[in-house]
């Protein structure tokens, strides 16, 4: 694969991209991203022209993300082959069509946590904050505001299920020996 | 839906409390006993609950697995801007 390559999967109206070279990951219910907000560190939501959250982009994604989803597969070889040889994959040369536009800021970077339910499958990236309330970005993507209507979080459901065929390369290559020495 | 006996809650619900202090497990238990809507995720077969909780002014959503058993509650700011302030309140 080459270094310029991206992997995206589609699930339903969710894809996921995933550039391996930068270690950067993109969620998007499909609709253009016009300009991007720092929510924490390595996490931006990206927004359409209206303002309104389309989806997230995540820096350092295989290593923030590979170790909670890899225990959702860990000991279910049904699992194992339906993700990793996913029919959905495919491969595309390019960039991100958001990471181009001018991002704004918030105020202070904040730290990023990230959890993840092997039960549910739900994927957590957030500030940490009490959340006041969330809306859907898509059937599975919800974005939540503080009191200051402030990004501050995304849950996303199914989430080794849209993410993990995108890392498949990265773990392929991680498992494999390295000759001489 | 009728509210089972002994509602159940996830190890994620209770997990993720604590970035949701303002959902009140009373109101979870109001919306599950009156429902103004739901629907299934089609995905997971999770079923997605709503209510209008008038001392906060939004619509509490609340998914529920296996029928007996709160997987997760947070108040619903897309159904506010559909669905508005209901005429009861």
């Amino acid at each position: 694969m080459k270094s310029n390559e991206i992997l995206e999967n589609s699930h339903k109206e969710l894809s996921a991209l995933y550039a391996k070279d930068m270690d950067i990951l993109e969620v998007s219910n499909g609709e253009p991203g016009e300009h991007s907000y720092v929510i924490a560190e390595s996490l931006s939501a990206n927004l359409n022209r209206e303002s309104e959250v389309v989806g997230f982009t995540l820096g350092c994604a295989s290593s923030l993300l590979l170790p909670y989803l890899l225990e959702y597969i860990s000991q279910d070889s049904d699992k194992q082959r339906t993700l990793w040889y996913s029919p959905n994959i495919v491969i595309k040369s390019g960039s991100f069509p958001v990471l181009r536009k001018q991002s704004r800021q918030s105020a202070s970077r904040k730290q990023l946590t990230v959890t993840y339910s092997k039960e549910a499958d739900i994927l957590d990236l957030k500030t940490g904050e009490p959340v006041k309330d969330g809306e859907d970005v898509s059937a599975d993507l919800v974005v939540f505001y503080n009191e200051s209507d402030d990004l501050v979080r995304f849950t996303l459901e199914n989430a080794a299920q849209l993410l993990l065929p995108c890392f498949q390369q990265t773990v392929r290559e991680s498992a494999t020996p390295t000759s001489g020495g | 839906m009728p509210l089972p006996d002994d509602l159940k809650f996830t190890d994620y619900y209770h997990s993720d409390k604590r970035d949701h202090p303002e959902v009140k497990d009373e109101w979870v238990e109001y919306v599950l006993s009156n429902p103004y809507h739901s629907e299934i995720q089609p995905k997971d077969g999770r079923m997605r609950y709503w209510r209008y909780i008038p001392e906060m002014k939004r619509w509490l959503r609340v998914i529920v697995e296996g029928g007996d058993t709160v997987h997760n509650a947070f108040f619903d700011r897309g159904k506010l801007k559909e669905w508005g302030i209901p005429n009861e309140v």
